[in-house]
């Protein structure tokens, strides 16, 4: 993981001064990744469209629908960084981080809907199997699943698919598509060889429980952040542990750490001390001590002697 | 009062909405139980319509049910997993019964397109009936979240309530267009008067996305004037900069604020912070925030932080100079 330091803006009597963080680097290669995925997904849209069109197959066009919403969620993908290169302003102090895991959020709800219009596809079809050009089917179908596989590629060399929610989401979306194309494939072969024409929509059940799969870690994941719920990878206990261990601190409340977009953590809390303390010298510790330990690198706390701590508050 | 046996809060982070809960239940089941009959209905009568129409009720059911989810997880305390409480599932129920909206609404419209360019005719006498079934039934749906809402003002059952408006307008929409097909045979009627409906189910569904969208954004509730905030920190005695600034809503009407202060090294940080707590909740009605005290000298705050000590010498002197002044005109 590249580095991340404090960046001051200059503007000191406007007071628009913000502990920021750089994300350029691996947004840059995200976005790369993205252009490409989103290149490739739409030409083989059209491709699977008309080859619909002409050798009459079905399956070939709902799969061209199911690439319109991949391309639709690239498009947000690409959108989403762009919004987050955008700086913080007085209403939206965060910056616009929060739009990818909003995109994200977006992208793992049509993919339960998509999986939910497969199914209830695949279950008319299984009562009445339309007749399938099989052989173009399969022909198209392989294009799909090569170029599938290209951006998929593209994706993972370019972007950071394992950490960052959005590109990990438009990452499964080409990965089903993939996948879709790959079952297409074989539906195909078995309908040519033996005239099963029931392959297509099992195949397609099939499909779709995978694309579920996928877009339920991603609707987990971005809830999680949604609710500025600690992150995963923190846990909430020890951070306190932590802090109530630094020279001085009787006790930590009112703890929060939550999530920003992926990657980019915030904290706040308040902190009760011995009345000799010197308070900002425990607030140095605090500080330090949270940023090596934890990496949470946007920290606000609140340090309280015995003098006022929740005399004032009534809840 | 709830307990915490984990952390002390100041703000207990839980929303107890007994009355929206109670017209949740009921709404839900009522559509349900119309979802049933029109199910019944459709398969005794063998008509597609009707089960066409169970299906979008059913649709209503799942909104319904993320409303009622998230009502019920308000009411829990906050944890170690999600330190702000469930409040925030709310928003996100909206969000997502917003979206839902939205692309129904275009749907809609979509199809009255397609009916523009390729008229399809219509059966008039079924289409009467059922639109006068879901006429009835909206209507008690809409009545009765309608008077919760204006009693527990709440996102989430609002944009419940919204599916429900739109179920109502679509019902009118056709006993309207129906009527008036049969006066004067003006197909085109049936299109256009979706269309709208479509329009004005979009503009429901767009703002509880914007409203949703803004929350989920963690951006500065429009209520509030960050700038004024700023300044009205800025006023307490013994502050001398505040930077790092934030105030975001948790929930509808649920805020949390979060700064940076620099302070006079003279005055006591404690009285500083009890003066800003209570400016912002008498002033703003901000009852969680989360003061950080710093020493401008003590603080490595880089460029910023010398340009403040810079900036602030130089006042100093500014000062001085005048005192000096003073002294010498006095003199003269």
């Amino acid at each position: 993981m590249h580095s991340h330091h404090r960046h001051h803006s200059h503007d000191h009597h406007g007071h628009h001064h913000h502990h920021g963080h750089h994300h350029d680097h691996s947004r840059e290669g995200n976005k790369k990744g993205l252009t490409i995925a989103l290149l490739i997904t739409a030409g083989i849209m059209l491709l699977e469209f008309f080859g619909g069109l002409i050798t009459n197959s079905l399956a070939l066009l709902s799969d061209s629908g199911h690439m319109l919403s991949d391309s639709s969620s690239l498009v947000l993908s690409l959108v989403a960084i762009w919004f987050a290169t955008k700086p913080a302003s007085p209403n939206k102090t965060y910056g616009f981080y929060r739009f990818e895991i909003l995109a994200a959020l977006f992208n793992g709800v049509t993919l339960f809907v998509i999986a939910g219009f497969i199914v209830w596809e695949a279950i008319q079809r299984f009562y009445n199997p339309p007749t399938v050009a099989s052989v173009s089917m399969m022909l198209i179908a392989s294009i799909g699943l090569f170029a599938n596989l290209l951006s998929a590629w593209a994706l993972m060399r370019k972007g950071d698919v394992k950490n960052n929610v959005n590109l990990r989401s438009a990452y499964l979306h080409v990965i089903g598509d993939a996948l879709g194309s790959l079952g297409a494939i074989i539906a195909g072969l078995v309908m040519w060889l033996f005239g099963w024409y029931v392959a297509d929509p099992i195949i397609s059940v099939l499909v779709a429980l995978l694309i579920l799969k996928g877009a339920w870690g991603v609707i987990k994941h971005t809830v999680h952040i949604l609710m500025e719920g600690t992150p995963i990878t923190i846990d909430q206990n020890e951070v306190k542990k932590a802090l109530e261990s630094i020279e001085g601190v009787i006790d930590v409340h009112d703890l929060h750490i939550w999530t920003i977009t992926s990657g980019l953590d915030s904290l706040s809390c308040h902190i009760l001390i011995e009345d000799h303390q010197d308070s900002q010298k425990v607030l140095q510790d605090a500080i330090h001590m949270i940023e090596e330990k934890f990496k949470i690198l946007h920290t606000t706390i609140q340090i309280e002697t015995s003098k006022i701590h929740h005399g004032e508050m009534k809840v | 009062m709830v307990h915490y046996d984990y952390d002390y809060h100041h703000l207990p982070h839980v929303k107890v909405q007994s009355k929206s809960k109670k017209t949740l239940w009921i709404t839900l089941l009522l559509t349900l139980f119309f979802t049933l009959i029109e199910i019944i209905g459709g398969f005794i009568s063998n008509s597609l319509a009707l089960l066409s129409d169970s299906a979008h009720m059913a649709s209503d059911v799942l909104a319904l049910s993320l409303s009622m989810i998230a009502l019920y997880l308000a009411a829990r305390p906050p944890n170690q997993k999600f330190t702000f409480g469930y409040l925030r599932f709310e928003i996100i129920s909206s969000f997502l019964n917003g979206l839902s909206l939205a692309v129904i609404a275009i749907g809609i419209f979509i199809e009255g397109i397609r009916r523009f360019i390729h008229p399809e005719n219509i059966d008039f006498q079924l289409m009467i009936i059922i639109a006068s079934i879901g006429l009835v039934v909206n209507l008690v749906l809409t009545i009765v979240l309608s008077r919760s809402t204006k009693e527990e003002e709440n996102l989430n059952v609002k944009s419940a309530l919204w599916h429900f408006i739109g179920d109502l307008l679509s019902s009118i929409g056709v006993i309207i267009s129906a009527v008036i097909i049969y006066f004067t045979d003006f197909y085109f009627f049936d299109p256009l008067i979706s269309m709208v409906i479509g329009g004005i189910i979009f503009t429901g569904g767009a703002k509880i996305i914007r409203e949703s969208y803004l929350i989920l954004m963690d951006s500065v509730p429009e209520k509030f004037n960050l700038d004024e905030i700023r300044a009205a920190i800025n006023k307490v005695e013994g502050v001398e900069d505040v930077h790092d600034m934030h105030l975001w809503a948790i929930s509808s009407d649920h805020y949390s604020l979060t700064a940076h202060v620099f302070i006079n090294e003279n005055i006591q940080p404690l009285c500083i912070i009890l003066a800003i707590n209570e400016m912002l909740e008498k002033k703003y009605d901000i009852k969680h925030a989360t003061i950080q005290i710093e020493h401008a000298s003590l603080h490595n705050h880089g460029e910023y932080g010398k340009q403040f000590l810079r900036y602030k010498s130089k006042t100093y002197e500014g000062e001085a100079i005048k005192t000096r002044n003073k002294a010498t005109v006095n003199s003269n």
